[in-house]
């Protein structure tokens, strides 16, 4: 499908139709889509150019399956920033992967209607939680801010959005990432990615 | 897109010195190659100690170098000397920290000039053990990965020398317990410190190949030994040319087989052979360039005797005489019942021509006086000697890299082997 952007008139495609909130790659307008209409969400950064393992529109294989990254957003904490990337399979399925510096995991997310959560402030490293049944161990406890997005993304964004979050990790590779957000609490579960095993 | 890491630089703040920083956001510390002040890169590089006179291993790479492994630009940004010892010595190896803006960090080991390229990975179960030093060695295996490990070493090390950019704060004289798995060409391997237990997967990486993707001006050194995940250095050739080889020795070994059955009886005849005297007969050969036998088979008892033979023509002309000697005795003593020697004994002849030929056979008249003899002409037989020398050759050659394989293996399992036998020496 393709769109011409409101602010600028460049032609803007868009590869999966239900992708809530589209950025120009011209203008750097965040459009947000909603049945059939396209609204100005305000202006993204440009990203900083930085080498990476993904890129955008580029196919790459992992675990026998293709992916597509069309999507990604850049959150800056304490020690620097990393990446989302929105990838589709070859399926049709969709979920993040973070990357930070070598540091992949595919996100899906959870379910949290039946999960206890405690607060952010009451967590400390190193302090062990039972999510979905598995014992996890804080690992990284932090605040984060989005500075950045570009591609397509599943829901809407604003550059400045802030959250609290907190990083688990549990047996053989398996990731927890619980955010802390103004709407409410989202839970990710996650899988750790050998970087090696990323093909194009 | 520059797949280069971003460079900083700072200045020592105990020495002055310029320090390049390239090895990304999860830098801890970094000890500076002048002064060797190792300095807090969480907290502005504040000086966490000064180590006196540490000395450098003499290894080939230095912080800063440029290299590409696995398809991946990496800059060695840290280093760190690891050093066991035990009643036998004192071993040490080097870890060099390898970064990639688009790979993260991985370690490049470096050990009796053997390298192994690896990396932390988090998708494999951690070993159950609550003691790594206490898993027994070569016995015990690990499936990690779909692949079978064999635990090679349990042991502990210290830090003996640290420099550049580190993910961790890794102090001069820190211990650490270490469990290395391997299934050549990959390790696997656990360790240990006093905070937590991590997981590598490495894998062999030839010193050619690695010298090669840091453009060294000269070739490596040789490697010592045989190391632990070396993969073995079969030769594809050599190994086509061994299984040809097995393959031609089963042919030689069914022509062996057939060689004890070829020949067809053209005479035979039995009689009493007088000691002293002569017995001749006649006998038709009709393939005149084929190999051909004589067997004579007697009931010798406990005696040992000479027989002559000849082989002459119709005309009486001489075509070869033998003297063959046969000797067999028998008894029993305290193991039973034995023997020696033998009754029989085989002559092999050709003649010019096809016809009509005679063999003679005598014994000296010291001999037994009666001797119950059988002489058998077989023509066109088969002599098994060239082809079981055939069959040796290509056993030599086809089980040549079984042979080699072994050595290799016993090489790299060869402190293994040595405890062993210093075991079963002290049980003794």
């Amino acid at each position: 499908m393709t769109l011409n952007c409101p602010a600028c008139g460049v032609s803007v495609p868009t590869r999966i139709k239900f992708s809530k909130l589209v950025v120009c790659d011209y203008c750097r307008m965040a459009l947000f889509l909603e049945d059939d209409t396209v609204r100005q969400a305000g202006k993204m950064s440009v990203l900083a150019d930085r080498p990476s393992l993904l890129k955008m529109g580029q196919r790459f294989s992992l675990e026998k399956a293709s992916w597509l990254p069309v999507g990604r957003i850049r959150y800056q904490y304490s020690k620097g920033d990393w990446d989302e990337w929105w990838i589709i399979r070859d399926d049709g399925d969709a979920c993040w992967m973070s990357i930070d510096e070598g540091d992949l995991a595919l996100e899906r997310p959870v379910e949290t209607n039946s999960l206890l959560l405690p607060g952010f402030k009451t967590l400390t490293i190193g302090q062990e939680l039972e999510i979905a049944g598995t014992l996890a161990v804080v690992t990284e406890k932090d605040h984060c801010c989005l500075t950045g997005a570009e591609g397509e993304l599943p829901f809407t964004i604003n550059e400045g959005d802030a959250h609290d979050y907190v990083d688990l990790s549990g047996p053989d590779g398996t990731l927890y990432s619980i955010e802390y957000c103004p709407d409410g609490i989202e839970v990710f579960k996650g899988e750790w990615v050998d970087p090696f095993t990323v093909k194009y | 897109m520059s797949t280069e890491s971003k460079i900083r630089k700072i200045q020592c703040p105990k020495c002055g010195a310029s320090l390049s920083l390239c090895g990304g956001d999860q830098v801890v510390s970094l000890v500076c190659s002048r002064c060797q002040s190792a300095l807090d890169a969480e907290h502005d590089f504040a000086i966490l100690k000064t180590y006196q006179s540490l000395k450098r291993p003499d290894v080939p790479f230095n912080i800063g170098m440029v290299g590409t492994l696995k398809g991946v630009s990496f800059t060695i940004i840290g280093m760190v000397e690891f050093t066991q010892k035990d009643q036998w010595g004192t071993y040490p190896w080097v870890e060099f920290l390898l970064y990639s803006p688009t790979h993260g960090y991985s370690w490049l080991c470096y050990e009796d000039r053997h390298f192994v390229f690896g990396r932390e990975v988090k998708d494999v179960p951690t070993v159950s053990f609550k003691n790594l030093l206490e898993i027994p060695i070569f016995n015990t295996t690990l499936d990690v990965r779909g692949k079978n490990f064999k635990v090679y070493e349990c042991a502990e090390a210290d830090i003996s020398y640290v420099e550049g950019e580190l993910t961790w704060v890794a102090g001069v004289g820190d211990k650490i317990k270490y469990l290395d798995a391997v299934a050549p060409p990959f390790l696997y391997s656990v360790e240990e410190t006093r905070l937590e237990r991590e997981n590598f997967f490495g894998e062999y990486v030839s010193p050619e190949e690695v010298f090669q993707a840091f453009n060294m001006p000269k070739k490596p050194q040789k490697p010592i030994g045989v190391f632990s995940c070396q993969p073995y250095p079969g030769s594809p050739i050599l190994t086509a040319m061994a299984r040809a080889a097995r393959c031609y020795a089963v042919l030689g070994l069914l022509l062996v087989l057939f060689s004890f059955f070829s020949g067809d009886t053209i005479a035979e005849e039995s009689f009493w052979l007088k000691a002293g005297e002569k017995t001749e007969n006649f006998f038709e050969i009709k393939k005149s360039n084929r190999l051909h036998r004589l067997k004579l088979k007697t009931n010798l008892d406990n005696a040992d005797a000479d027989f002559d033979i000849e082989i002459r023509d119709d005309q009486g002309a001489l075509i070869r005489d033998y003297t063959e000697a046969i000797d067999y005795y028998h008894g029993y003593d305290a193991d039973g019942r034995w023997s020696e020697g033998s009754r029989h004994v085989s002559v092999f002849f050709k003649v010019p021509r096809e016809g009509n030929y005679q063999w003679t056979l005598s014994v000296p008249a010291s001999t037994q006086p009666l001797l119950q003899t059988q002489v058998t002409i077989d023509e066109a037989v088969c002599r098994p000697h060239y082809y079981i020398l055939f069959v040796g050759a290509m056993l030599g050659f086809g089980l040549y890299p079984f042979f080699r394989q072994r050595r290799f293996e016993r090489s790299r399992w060869q402190d293994y082997y040595e405890s062993q036998e210093d075991d079963e020496d002290e049980e003794d």
